[in-house]
């Protein structure tokens, strides 16, 4: 997940936490080889380099993430796209995505073909590319909470770098995991998290404050200082939808927001609110 | 040169003679003194010197195969010996040096200057602490692309061999003596052991240039607890420099550029502040949201510095140890060792590359 994954478990006997984060570890490990569009050995990574040529084989799991993928993309009016990896790869290196790339087609069946039957998928435009960077945190942590759950740990505070968090039971001292933002001007308000995930997300990263996500209906990169977070149940969803109120303009907010189970959400800019 | 002449501003100390047997090296140091408004004598042969003069302390610093006999008549001539590493040419001379250390009780001190070092002091207290947990592996590697070696004012082999005498067996082991004795003497300090058997190879691979030392070697060193010591030098490619990596269970010290690495990265801030609440009794915010979904490219952790400030020089610093060690008439015995073992499991490891066997240390060169 090219990030630092931070467990946090009390109430157990140190070997069952042990056991349960090395469970999770190896989890996360495997979704890699699946989902890494960067390491030449994973699948999305091949299967990006041979869609556009003609029909892939894929793997069930993978498969199984596309349509989730595909779900999502549905759910946030497109705002939140997975095949857009060759964009978020030239904006990440040069924000000037328009002058590099031709813009990506507004619906799913004009950008990837699908056989269900044969479990194959072929990419119809050159510039269709698998990232599954917008979701594979969140899908991870949603594995890992279904391990605490099997090897019956309880109280637990898990972290992929800071954006996407998932609690289980509470803190030691208190009800609830006292969830905060870093930076911003929302820093003292506190998000009761217990046994949900949440989800940040900022349009600029890096220490360049570079703009990093796409506006596909604009085609343009978000290039505001807005920030977003949002608490779900599960990981995925937070993840997900943190990204697409960071790409879709304000007025559209609300209704990408009613299409999931949504605990709490913010988006805000450096100096107010814009929407809740 | 430059160091002493520097530390003659500083320490209560007086340069009153120079000796070399080449002439133009000595006008060349001749006029770095001068240049300081240093009047000093000179001499072309050390005996000269040792006859007329009364100094409490001499830098030896000739090619390897004459340290021997010039440090043994100092001592024996009551002056204390700084004397460049290695000790000696052979595993005789070695340990004649040492004994005549013993004999006169005379300071020699050997020109290991990481023992100096504030980066290497602090690291090597780390690691005695135990901060870097079980030593598996020590590798140290010291690769540079050029021939090694220096003008030679006419064409002569006498004067070929007078001025590349690090490319002659006759005078000196090499890679071995001039690069590895160094490191080597890192890994017993790090170990705080001194090797139980060496085997190596080397090879003349690309200077085929009438040379007699390897231009290509390596060696394995083993201690008593199963630590190896892995060794490589070569002169025909510098991608990966010079470098000796301390490896225990729980993190790595890299010397050279003064890096430290955990085996187990330093958790986020907020995650540290929830584990310190948590052992506290506290219950406070945990302010850890923030970055982005972007697909980074791959966090890369890069250590943290042994130590912030590096504005020294070792090399400085060792001659100013060695100024003060004269001053009190004494140094800790610990530096002769570091440079006697570092020197005769050098010259091991160059008899382990000729025989093609596993070499251990003979009875007589154990102190």
């Amino acid at each position: 997940m090219n990030t630092v994954l931070d467990i946090v478990i009390w109430g157990c006997e140190m070997e069952y936490a042990e056991n349960a984060s090395s469970a999770i570890i190896n989890k996360i490990k495997r979704l890699q080889e699946v989902l890494d569009r960067y390491d030449s050995k994973a699948e999305t990574y091949q299967i990006n380099q041979k869609a556009s040529r003609g029909t892939v084989p894929v793997s069930p799991l993978l498969m199984h993430f596309i349509r989730l993928g595909i779900d999502y993309l549905n759910q946030t009016d497109g705002y939140f796209n997975i095949f857009g990896g060759k964009i978020y790869s030239c904006l990440k290196e040069n924000s000037s995505v328009n002058t590099l790339q031709p813009p990506l087609a507004a619906h799913t069946e004009e950008m990837i073909q699908i056989n269900g039957r044969h479990n194959t998928v072929h990419f119809l435009t050159d510039n269709v590319s698998l990232d599954f960077g917008g979701m594979g945190k969140g899908i991870a942590l949603d594995a890992a909470a279904g391990i605490l759950e099997k090897q019956g740990i309880i109280n637990a505070f898990l972290s992929f770098g800071g954006s996407s968090v998932l609690t289980r039971g509470h803190h030691p001292h208190g009800d609830f995991w006292p969830f905060a933002l870093k930076s911003g001007n929302k820093q003292d308000e506190v998000w009761k998290l217990t046994d949900t995930a949440v989800s940040v997300s900022e349009a600029k990263t890096g220490q360049n404050k570079r703009p990093h996500i796409w506006n596909v209906k604009e085609e343009i990169p978000v290039s505001s200082d807005r920030i977003s977070c949002v608490q779900a149940q599960t990981a995925a969803v937070a993840e997900v939808l943190s990204t697409a109120l960071i790409a879709a303009p304000a007025e559209k907010q609300k209704s990408i927001i009613q299409n999931f189970k949504v605990i709490q959400w913010r988006v805000f800019d450096t100096t107010h609110e814009e929407s809740s | 040169m430059r160091f002493l002449l520097d530390l003659t501003e500083t320490k209560d100390m007086e340069i009153v003679a120079l000796c070399d047997i080449y002439r133009p090296h000595l006008s060349e140091a001749i006029k770095m003194c001068d240049a300081k408004g240093i009047k000093v004598k000179q001499y072309l042969h050390y005996e000269d010197l040792l006859s007329s003069e009364k100094p409490d302390g001499v830098i030896i610093a000739t090619p390897l195969h004459q340290h021997a006999h010039i440090t043994i008549d100092c001592l024996k001539a009551g002056i204390h010996v700084f004397c460049e590493k290695a000790m000696a040419r052979t595993l005789d001379d070695t340990r004649a040096m040492y004994d005549a250390h013993i004999e006169t009780g005379r300071i020699l001190q050997i020109g290991h200057q990481r023992l100096f070092n504030p980066v290497y002091l602090e690291g090597i207290k780390r690691i005695h602490d135990g901060k870097l947990g079980q030593l598996g592996q020590i590798r140290a590697y010291w690769h540079r692309n050029n021939d090694w070696r220096r003008p030679v004012p006419d064409k002569t082999e006498k004067m070929e061999r007078f001025i590349n005498w690090r490319l002659y067996k006759e005078y000196s082991a090499g890679l071995l003596t001039e690069l590895m004795s160094h490191q080597i003497q890192v890994a017993n300090w790090a170990l705080d052991k001194t090797p139980v058997s060496v085997t190596g190879t080397g090879s003349i691979v690309f200077w085929k240039d009438g040379r007699e030392v390897d231009d290509n070697v390596a060696l394995i060193y083993s201690y008593d607890n199963g630590v190896q010591f892995i060794y490589g030098s070569m002169t025909s490619n510098k991608k990966y420099g010079l470098e000796e990596q301390i490896m225990g269970h729980k993190g790595t010290i890299e010397f050279e550029t003064n890096r430290y690495y955990t085996e187990t990265p330093p958790p986020a801030p907020g995650i540290l502040q929830l584990l310190n609440d948590i052992e506290s009794g506290l219950f406070e915010k945990v302010n850890i949201g923030g970055a982005s979904w972007v697909p980074e490219t791959a966090v890369k952790y890069n250590g943290e510095p042994i130590i912030e400030n590096t504005d020294f020089y070792d090399t400085g610093l060792q001659l100013e140890g060695f100024i003060s060690h004269v001053r009190e008439g004494k140094a800790p015995e610990k530096l002769i060792r570091e440079g006697y073992n570092a020197s005769i499991w050098t010259l091991l490891g160059e008899k382990a590359i000729e025989t093609g066997e596993k070499i251990t240390l003979p009875e007589k060169y154990q102190i």
